[in-house]
């Protein structure tokens, strides 16, 4: 008996799970992870060291093209009331008009308007917006990992790193020697696949 | 420190004293009423030193620093026109129209992001009501004579930098300093017989201001609202106790009961603050 190798109900089974298998190459949708992503911080303190903090209420999307970077984009939204440097009366001394005024500016943003690519690194360009200023800035990006999560999902990593004077964005209150004015920023985001 | 003490003390005091001064002199000429010359040094001297701690004002202002650049102005202005007009029914409605067009701006991210439309609007009506209160009783005082004012003034802003610094907010603290080091030099202007008959001018300015640093540390930053509103009655406490006190007591004691009856409420005050303050710990600045 003659038996067909492949009809051509297989051929197509065989050709959709080729394309579902094969790295979509088209822009993908992502959203931040905000319990595996950290937007932290550092500043020096005294001129002695350096005090570390953190905001815990992170919100974001992102659009990631592999072939056409430029077609990528982020948006990133950071709740003020959430910081958190370990110390409950800090927080509120920050959140404070002597800091970042967070009940007249609550939320941070950041919007990407150009974004590259050179192997790993991504250079992610954009508009922060702190304090009620808008300030351009470039942040590097390094490409920690991707693949599939346990429960199906498909998720992307990124790490980067970039300063900012505050006195830029107006949070000029103790830059005589209490509170350094650059701010280090540690930028860490996990990235689910929508 | 030496930048902290020129920025917040002597360049205030400087402006207030060359402009009071110039003032005075052009004051000679008939259009010009040396009475006003306190106001525009005044709200002169106090913005001079708030550009020079916090530097200039975002445009449009948003917060409240930045609403002290067109505030002040504003309040000197309606002073202005209430000293012009001289007539107690025209005071009256136009401090009450500004006591009710200051909140809405001063407080619109409250509005916008935290409140409800009640709690806006009880907010908005406590805080002009505290503008009628303070405007108010720094007219009465005035009418008793321009130290008694200015030195209840003084006393307030001397004693609400500490209670604003308790309340979380170093800053306005620090500018409430500036006003303290502004309201000196007429103070001293005064008592060493600078012509201001009738510092009428002055009274919007004031209780503007004194409403704009005293709110923000109660809705922007942790002022307990007990030490606020003891801040906001104890000129109005002064007042009561001058009337109180008689027509003629003399000059001195006139002078004492003002200074002492703004002190006290504004003591227990700072006590309310230290006590909702929590002691430093290892958070050290």
């Amino acid at each position: 008996m003659r038996r067909k190798f492949l009809t051509p109900a297989a051929l197509v089974v065989l050709a959709s799970a080729l394309v579902a298998s094969t790295p979509v190459l088209a822009a993908e949708s992502y959203k931040v992870d905000p319990v595996h992503s950290t937007i932290a911080f550092r500043v020096e303190h005294l001129g002695v060291s350096y005090a570390w903090g953190r905001f815990n209420a992170i919100d974001g999307k992102a659009v990631i093209d592999e072939e056409n970077p430029a077609a990528s984009s982020v948006t990133l939204e950071v709740r003020i009331d959430s910081i958190d440097t370990n110390s409950e009366k800090r927080d509120k001394h920050l959140m404070s008009p002597d800091f970042f005024d967070a009940k007249t500016f609550p939320v941070a943003r950041f919007t990407s308007t150009k974004v590259t690519r050179k192997g790993d690194t991504w250079q992610v360009t954009g508009t922060l917006e702190l304090h009620g200023v808008k300030k351009t800035l470039t942040i590097p990006f390094e490409r920690v990992g991707s693949g599939k999560d346990p429960w199906g999902g498909f998720r992307t990593g990124f790490s980067g790193r970039t300063t900012i004077k505050r006195s830029e964005f107006n949070i000029s209150w103790g830059l005589n020697g209490a509170v350094g004015d650059e701010v280090e920023l540690f930028l860490d985001f996990e990235l689910i696949r929508e | 420190m030496a930048g902290v003490l020129w920025s917040t003390a002597l360049l205030p005091a400087l402006v207030v004293l060359v402009l009071a001064l110039v003032a005075s002199a052009v004051g000679r000429f008939s259009w010009w009423r040396p009475a006003l010359a306190g106001g525009v040094a005044l709200v002169a001297g106090f913005l001079a030193g708030v550009l020079a701690v916090v530097g200039g004002p975002a445009w449009p202002p948003v917060d409240a620093r930045s609403w002290l650049f067109v505030l002040g102005p504003g309040a000197l202005i309606v002073g202005l026109a209430c000293e012009y007009v001289g007539r107690p029914s025209f005071d009256r409605v136009a401090t009450i129209c500004w006591a009710a067009l200051v909140p809405p701006l001063l407080l619109a991210p409250l509005a916008r992001h935290a409140w409800g439309p009640w709690q806006a609007a009880a907010m908005f009506l406590a805080t002009a009501a505290a503008i009628v209160l303070l405007a108010e009783s720094l007219a009465r005082l005035e009418r008793r004579g321009p130290l008694e004012m200015l030195a209840c003034a003084f006393v307030f802003a001397l004693l609400g930098a500490p209670l604003l610094v308790l309340g979380a907010s170093a800053l306005f603290g620090q500018l409430c300093g500036v006003l303290a080091a502004s309201l000196a030099t007429l103070v001293l202007l005064t008592i060493t017989g600078w012509p201001t008959r009738a510092p009428r001018a002055l009274v919007h300015p004031l209780a503007t201001l004194g409403a704009i640093l005293v709110g923000t540390g109660m809705f922007y930053a942790e002022l307990p609202a007990a030490a606020a509103a003891l801040a906001i009655v104890a000129p109005a406490a002064a007042a009561a106790g001058v009337g109180i006190a008689g027509r003629r007591p003399g000059r001195v004691r006139t002078l004492a009961t003002a200074v002492l009856l703004t002190a006290v409420p504004l003591l227990i005050a700072v006590v309310l603050a230290y006590r909702a303050y929590e002691p430093p710990g290892s958070y050290g600045y």
